[in-house]
């Protein structure tokens, strides 16, 4: 579509990923003029979800067309770098292409119910049924995200599943990890001893009397519960399921975790976790929803040419297929930051797999959300196993996908082997209990949470990081707080969005006709100003 | 003197900060299992989306619909004719309102609620989030009579819309074309009835619509032919597998309103 943008913004974020989305909401909430643009034709960027067709097609970069104009007094720079690019390592089928001898008009739910039978064919037939995550997230039920989703009304545009079971790898085997009381009362793997050792150590993790942990300021989390005298059985649960901890984690912190963990039990289901309805992709556009019914102007597909500086490398605009568009601030995602600027030499990858299998890693009489958290084996770190079934609307009837990642050391093939093999059958083809993989995606993401969110060289632009390896959205909604705090340092960040009901709408009564209609939502927080970018300047 | 909107005062409550969720966590664990019962009980906790509602009360229903078009073709236009009864030549955006509703007491024991999505001006470039889709059940397309390159769209319109929602069964939501500004001069294929109804069989819209907001002509008969089209598709809609473990969180707040005084 040929069209041009408004030409004056107060910011302008470049990127739809969640730390950007998180930030253009925010400020169209206090009602500043927001233009939001992606160069990529979906949201979500790095933290997008993708149906099985087009995950197949993800780009792993995307660089602007060098400048065309360069005006006096002024710098322009190039869009882009490859530094913080995804690296795709393998994306693979295991079954057949089709199947000759079947006939392949088959509707859906006759493709459900065939076992054993799928091809590809099949599978890209029905691709939409797939929202394959680039980043899965959980989100602690009483976490600050879902205090902010809460406390924005936000909340209305999503819908979550809670995570129905979480388990441990222990003794060769999956086990179910007891985390309520009523978990830990019915399970028969804990005798009535330990029941009382589980509880009672939970307790007092969660009181968090100070004496309880004096002298263990330098000692791990694991040398705690040793001297606590609990057994293999349950200083494995706590340590590496319950806590997510390692070996090394120090007994505060450890404390820190088991509470986050405790304290967002029993509000939703059974476990403490969350799950996005339609994947974690969903989320950054519950955001981006937000700030476009608060007047952010978005547009995806966007060709991106320039960032453009004056002499002391202040923000002044960007340039826009022909188009230049000024604005004061600039946010953008750390992949778009133009190359001579970046400065970053190290930085760190997480491992990822994912995998489209034919049933669950532990069968069960009905469907199951599961986290495995798969603890540190030999010199290899913690994997996070996250298998979701046709209930979270991520995949068809029948099939599970299953996400496994882990901090990156060697590449995501060899970083989650160990893991992989013991939780699915080894060969094609070959049938056990264990799942068969049918798809495979192995890739590698930066993990940009330990960069610097303030470029130095240039004034009035902000940076956001990629996907982190936190299992909830914590330190992604902090950072999207700090820079709006930086550039609106005296505004309510996500103040409460009414929702539609709260607000009347008071027409006349008598006169049908009514000229120069002026309207706007009296919300909260300065929404006043809001200027009318949006009225018609096209039609007369 | 004009139209205005603004919202009820008691929301404007400002929301808490999470401070008291720590100190509230240590009990909360330990009443894990009580309060998780309690909660079952307590329709907030558990209310699942609001669409689906109509399991509860059986002939409350509650329909999500989109209104999509080109630019400037009378859809904002269209909604304010039909929910709040006005016209208005020049609208400015109505900034912080996801959708209008409307309420139609459909028979003596039906009650319709329409929830009328707009694509918000600001997403007017055609990139709506997969929120604006989510869970429609029906659509309307509208083009303007005056603007043949309005009506060029159309197609485009409807098969971004199937490939963007579907009905549980993966049918297309039902959807009617609207042809608006039906009080001007009209251009192109809109001219020949018969070819009309060519064209919406071949595209698959369940009935088309010459309308007027100026003039209120149409508006509500064409919603009637939508919704009488949705209802036959009720069944479909409510039957949608939800269970115990799929949660809503909106509304969760107004508990921790209360017992908070800042
Ligand atoms: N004559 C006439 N004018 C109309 C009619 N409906 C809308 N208009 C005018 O057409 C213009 C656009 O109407 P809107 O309702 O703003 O159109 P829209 O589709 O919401 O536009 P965008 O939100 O910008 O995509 C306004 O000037 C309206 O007054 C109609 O039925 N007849
Ligand atoms: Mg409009």
């Amino acid at each position: 579509m040929e069209y041009d943008l408004p030409s004056d913004f107060d910011i302008i974020v470049v990127g739809t990923g969640m730390v950007e989305s998180i930030v253009s909401a925010a400020a169209s909430r206090i009602g500043k003029r927001v233009l939001h643009i992606d160069s990529n034709s979906y949201y979500g960027g790095l933290w997008a979800s993708f149906n099985l067709d087009s995950i197949s097609k993800i780009p792993e970069g995307n660089r602007s067309q060098p400048v065309v104009e360069n005006k006096e007094n002024e710098i322009v720079y190039p869009v882009g770098n490859d530094v913080f690019d995804l690296r795709i390592h393998s994306q693979k089928w295991h079954i057949p292409e089709s199947n000759p001898e079947k006939d392949v008009d088959e509707s859906d739910s006759a493709v459900a119910q065939e076992e054993h039978e799928w091809t590809q064919e099949k599978l890209l037939k029905i691709s939409r049924k797939f929202n394959i995550d680039l980043a899965p997230k959980l989100h602690f039920a009483k976490g600050d995200f879902v205090e902010l989703l809460i406390s924005s009304n936000i909340a209305r545009y999503s819908e979550f599943r809670s995570v129905s079971r979480i388990l441990t790898w222990l003794n060769g085997s999956l086990e179910i990890v007891p985390c309520s009381r009523s978990d830990v009362f019915s399970s028969n793997r804990v005798s009535v001893i330990e029941k009382r050792m589980l509880m009672k150590l939970l307790t007092s993790c969660v009181d968090g009397d100070e004496n309880e942990f004096k002298g263990y300021e330098g000692k791990t989390f694991q040398s705690y519960l040793k001297d606590r005298k609990l057994t293999e059985n349950l200083i494995h649960y706590v340590l590496y399921a319950i806590a997510m901890c390692t070996d090394d984690t120090l007994c505060l912190e450890g404390v820190e975790k088991t509470k986050r963990f405790l304290g967002s039990l029993g509000r939703f289901g059974k476990t403490p976790f969350l799950y996005s309805m339609y994947g974690s992709g969903e989320i950054t556009q519950a955001f981006c929803r937000l700030s476009a019914v608060f007047g952010g102007i978005y547009a995806l597909n966007q060709s991106l040419n320039g960032f453009i500086y004056d002499n002391d490398n202040t923000f002044k605009g960007i340039i826009c297929g022909k188009q230049r568009i000024n604005a004061t601030h600039l946010v953008m995602s750390l992949e778009k930051l133009p190359k001579e600027i970046v400065d970053f030499s190290t930085t760190e990858y997480i491992s990822r797999a994912i995998f489209i299998t034919d049933k669950s890693i532990l069968e069960d009489e009905r469907e199951h959300l599961t986290l495995l958290l798969f603890p540190p084996v030999d010199r290899k770190a913690a994997c996070v196993v996250l298998e979701l079934g046709s209930l979270t609307g991520t995949c068809p009837k029948g099939l599970h996908i299953v996400h496994v990642f882990t901090k990156q050391t060697v590449n995501p093939e060899d970083d989650l082997k160990h893991c992989v093999e013991k939780l699915f059958c080894k060969r094609e083809g070959e049938s056990n209990s264990s799942p068969s993989i049918l798809w495979s995606f192995y890739f590698s993401a930066p993990n940009t949470f330990s960069q610097k969110l303030e470029c130095e060289k240039l004034l009035n632009t902000y940076v956001c990081p990629g996907p982190d390896l936190d299992l909830d959205y914590d330190p992604a909604i902090e950072r999207a707080k700090e820079i709006f705090e930086r550039i609106y340092s005296n505004a309510e960040f996500l103040p409460r969005a009414p929702d539609p009901e709260e607000i009347i709408i008071e027409g006349e009564d008598n006169n049908n006709i009514i000229n120069e209609t002026e309207e706007r939502a009296e919300v909260p927080a300065d929404q006043g100003d809001v200027s009318s970018e949006l009225a018609h300047e096209d039609d007369t | 003197m004009g139209a205005a909107i603004f919202v009820k005062a008691s929301v404007v409550t400002r929301y808490c900060d999470s401070r008291q969720k720590h100190r509230q966590s240590a009990a909360s664990w330990r009443d894990s299992e009580t309060s998780f019962e309690q909660q079952k009980g307590h329709d907030r906790f558990f209310e699942m989306s609001n669409l689906n509602q109509s399991g509860v009360k059986p002939k409350d229903h509650l329909y999500k619909i989109l209104v999509i078009g080109d630019l400037g073709t009378g859809k904002t236009s269209i909604i304010k004719r039909y929910v709040h009864q006005f016209f208005s030549q020049h609208y400015r955006a109505t900034i912080g309102v996801d959708f209008a509703l409307k309420v139609l007491n459909w028979d003596a024991n039906t009650l319709i609620r329409l929830q009328l999505w707009d694509i918000a001006g600001q997403e007017r470039y055609g990139n709506m989030t997969r929120v604006y889709y989510k869970e429609a059940v029906g659509a309307f397309i509208v083009f303007d009579v005056t603007r043949v390159n309005t009506f060029e769209s159309v197609s485009n319109w409807k098969a971004d819309l199937d490939s963007k929602v579907q009905l549980p069964d993966g049918s297309p939501i039902p959807c009617v074309l609207l042809a608006n500004k039906c009080d001007q001069q009209k251009e192109g294929l809109i001219n020949s009835k018969s070819k009309m109804e060519e064209y919406c069989k071949e595209k698959g819209f369940s009935s088309w619509y010459e309308t007027s907001a100026k003039e209120n002509i149409n508006i509500d008969e064409a919603a009637r032919t939508l919704v009488s089209q949705i209802l036959l598709n009720d069944k479909l809609i409510n039957d949608s597998n939800k269970d115990g473990d799929q949660f809503s969180l909106a509304h969760t707040n107004d508990v921790k309103k209360k017992s908070c005084n800042c």
